[in-house]
């Protein structure tokens, strides 16, 4: 079910009455029921699933402090084979049949068969990094165990976070499903503000620029250059409008509840680097890869390799230049199992690589053009490049095939690409939606971006709570015809839930 | 706390009470908007043509004597029985119905793509229809979705109807419910076209789609009931069209399937007329399936011509026109 289906609206209004209504002990497990229902609506032949391996992880993990560090170990190991297991088999299987099947007595065609007639289960990227993210914490001493399994339980499929995250810690989370709080109004009106901001990113804007975009990545060989870079860019926004869209408002709907979710995007495309951009974008997921995967690599390569220079450079930046491209291929794979989410991934790691080694050479050459790295300029070159560089990528990611990509790269390199007299230009492409629906889509963006810029420098909602309620609510009312009238109301789907 | 609690439900209550009054009035404006090239069926009408747009681009009603075309793009069986129900009621003088009896009429394309929109909420029972597929619940829900916000996304239409001499020109182009269409068929890439449209009609859907028999005979039953004609009509498709149809669907079973049920009432006529303006290729066609204004014209007059041989058209009727 979509957050913005109108059966989940009531539902979510329902579920909102109920929990106030009831006293505090009680709301953590109507929560709960909430939330297996909603997981089951998707798919009730996971529940079982997501409960047994929601209770191994219980186990495993209350089993650690009181186990010898060898134990703990192989409690963890066990852990992780589990959840890793279940994410591979669901999600990677079909992709590794279709590489390595040639190799199995039957050509891979019975795995084939057999994996195919499955569903996956809702949420499953999400939700078992959440339990990876659990397992290790405990391993490490982060946290204490948690004592009850029902509580474990609703942090995993907790539902305002079970469809495409944020992808909320233990340690964040489950106090807060402890400490009883009460009704506050003002987490209310800041749930509602950050639900219908995300919306209007959801409906006025994605999948405004969707109209635009899918036509060049579905056959990108009928457009000039121009139009497919205009595409990439557009599609920047479109994922960027329709996943902030959703985490605000999954997070907004946690607010309504009373619970603080983690923060997923910090206006990515104001970011001065690579690295920069992914301390802004999916946060949830990224600090995760720091924590869990780009951290520990280096540390096991700074451990084997303590004193060593390889090819002139130091092991730092040995350890660095490895560790980001192995954690950004498997970012790549996590978002799917094909050759463009690796690509795409392995793309970002030579970013961010390349980044590292360059910053002196970088740094000397500004120096030597005397431009001094505070100044607005040089702010505004560091955005525009790193966007550049950011949208670029995302042609990998968006391409349905990597022969799509492909060509979408060499018609942006080759000169006959922006000049081909028989594919459509610029003027073709955006005058295809219509006049109207081009300029609405680019005044949209204008307003994400005004609002994005003045967010940085102050707190917008506050600042429309403290106007008189009569102003306030004359400016809802136009926000919301605003979306109703500018919104798309055909697609449902958000693109991360599909990961 | 308690206070607290009934304080800001008292107040987001007030804060959507108008919000809803409002999306009720905007949706009401909207749907007077939608029907803005449509005129009601004129009084003393005794033919009514029904259907998809087969019949809507097809048939000139000016040349059935005082007939209104009340057919529009992508109606099955189910929207033609609600429309009939709407129209018996009103019209008192109605003597015969017209039905298209194509390739995908009783197709399940069009049965799962029962939509609930403005234009067919105004005839259509969406709760009679939701209760007979045991979906009772999903038709009251979208049908309170297209009253409370029926002109969602749809600011292309306030914009045009709000400024000056933007609405007027749909009215002046429909007449009788006749949309005239022009444009030819005979562009590159015919057969692709006419391939990709029967594929999206017949293929991997139940071709005889037991929704559409039960609307299909509820029609035959009311126009019995109410002493009216009905001419079923097979109307031309390019041969791009027939080709690839011929290969998804045993053709001659199908219409032997749709006269056994026609044989069971007295005044059910069915005119195979598929074949007609096929040469010059695509002359008179705009697209693999619907003729265009030329061909409209024609066929409209070897449709008259039919009813009048069958002895349905009274010749002085056509004077009068």
């Amino acid at each position: 079910m979509s957050f913005l289906s109108l059966d989940f609206l009531l539902a979510a209004a329902l579920a909102l009455l109920v929990f106030y209504a009831l006293p505090l002990a009680w709301r953590p497990g109507f929560l709960l029921a909430a939330s297996l229902a909603f997981f089951a609506l998707a798919g009730p032949v996971y529940l079982p699933l997501v409960i047994l391996l929601t209770w191994a992880d219980f186990l495993l993990a209350g089993r650690m402090p009181a186990s010898r560090p060898s134990g703990r170990k192989r409690l963890l190991w066990l852990g992780l084979l589990l959840n890793v297991g279940v994410l591979g088999f669901f999600k990677y299987t079909l992709w590794l049949n279709s590489l390595l099947g040639a190799f199995l007595p039957d050509g891979g065609r019975g795995l084939a068969a057999f994996r195919g007639g499955l569903l996956l289960p809702l949420g499953l990227s999400y939700f078992i990094f959440k339990k990876i993210s659990y397992l290790l914490d405990a391993y490490w001493g982060r946290l204490q165990p948690e004592k009850r399994f029902s509580r474990l339980l609703l942090f995993v499929v907790f539902f305002p976070e079970i469809t495409a995250g944020p992808i909320d810690r233990a340690g964040r989370l489950l106090p807060q499903f402890e400490g009883n709080r009460d009704f506050v109004a003002a987490d209310i009106s800041a749930g509602l503000h950050q639900v219908l901001w995300g919306m209007f990113k959801k409906l006025v804007i994605a999948d405004r620029l969707a109209a635009l975009v899918d036509p060049v990545f579905q056959s990108p060989g009928q457009f000039q250059a121009q139009a497919i870079l205009a595409a990439a860019l557009f599609y920047s926004l479109q994922i960027y409008a329709d996943f902030s869209g959703y985490s605000d408002m999954a997070i907004g709907l946690g607010r309504l509840f009373g619970y603080r979710l983690q923060m997923n995007f910090d206006r990515p495309y104001f970011a001065l680097s690579i690295g920069d951009f992914w301390r802004r974008w999916h946060i949830s997921l990224s600090q995760w890869l720091r924590d869990y995967l780009f951290l520990p690599l280096s540390f096991a390569f700074l451990r084997r390799f303590p004193q060593a220079s390889l090819l002139g450079r130091k092991t730092e930046a040995q350890a660095y230049a490895l560790a980001s491209l192995v954690t950004m291929a498997l970012c790549g794979l996590w978002h799917g199992a094909s050759w463009t989410f690796l690509l795409w991934g392995l793309l970002h790691g030579v970013y961010l690589a390349a980044g590292f080694f360059s910053r002196r050479a970088r740094r000397r050459v500004k120096k030597r053009l005397g431009i001094a790295g505070h100044s607005a300029w040089n702010r505004s070159w560091q955005q525009l490049s790193t966007f550049l560089l950011v949208s670029l990528a995302w042609i990998l990611f968006r391409s349905e095939s990597l022969s799509g990509a492909l060509d979408m790269f060499a018609r942006l390199l080759s000169p006959a690409g922006w000049f081909s007299g028989r594919a459509r230009g610029l003027a073709e492409w955006s005058g295809a939606a219509g006049q109207a629906e081009f300029a609405v889509a680019l005044a949209a963006v204008g307003a994400l971006f005004l609002v994005e810029t003045l967010q940085g420098r102050w707190r917008i909602g506050r600042a429309l709570r403290s106007l008189q309620w009569p102003l306030r609510w004359a400016a809802y009312y136009l926000f919301i015809l605003a979306v109703l009238f500018f919104g798309v109301f055909s697609k449902a789907e958000f693109v991360y839930q599909g990961f | 706390m308690k206070r607290e609690k009934i304080r800001v439900l008292a107040m987001l209550a007030a804060f959507l009470l108008p919000l809803l009054a409002l999306g009720v009035v905007l949706s009401r404006i909207h749907d007077r908007m939608a029907f803005v090239g449509r005129p009601p069926i004129p009084a003393g009408t005794r033919i009514l043509i029904l259907g998809d747009s087969h019949a809507t681009d097809s048939l000139d009603p000016q040349r059935f004597g005082q007939a209104c075309n009340f057919g529009s793009d992508g109606e099955s069986y189910i929207h033609n029985y609600y429309k009939l129900r709407y129209a018996v009621r009103r019209l008192p003088s109605l003597r015969m119905i017209i039905l298209p009896a194509d390739l995908h009429s009783f197709s399940a394309f069009r049965s799962n793509r029962m939509l609930v929109t403005s234009e067919w909420a105004r005839y259509v029972d969406y709760l009679e229809i939701g209760r007979l597929r045991g979906k009772w619940l999903h038709y009251a829900r979208e049908l309170l979705a297209l009253r409370l916000f029926g002109f969602r996304g749809e600011y292309q239409r306030f914009l045009s109807c709000w400024l000056p001499g933007r609405c007027e020109p749909e009215v002046a182009r429909i007449d009788r419910g006749f949309t005239p269409r022009p444009g030819f068929f005979i562009k590159k890439g015919r057969m692709e076209r006419g391939r990709t449209r029967a594929r999206r009609q017949l293929e991997g859907v139940d071709l005889f789609s037991p929704d559409m028999v039960l609307y299909f005979k509820s029609i035959l039953d009311l126009a019995q009931r109410r002493g009216l004609t009905v001419i079923l009509i097979r109307f031309p498709v390019t041969s791009e069209y027939l080709r690839v149809a011929e290969r998804l669907m045993p053709i001659e079973d199908y219409y032997a399937r749709i006269r056994a049920i026609a044989a069971a009432y007295p005044r059910v006529h069915l005119l195979e007329r598929h074949g007609v303006l096929q040469a010059p290729a695509g002359r008179y066609f705009r697209d693999a399936q619907h003729l265009n204004l030329d061909g409209a014209a024609i066929f409209s007059d070897l449709i008259r011509a039919d009813l009048e041989k069958l002895g349905l058209i009274e010749p002085e009727v056509q004077n009068q026109q």
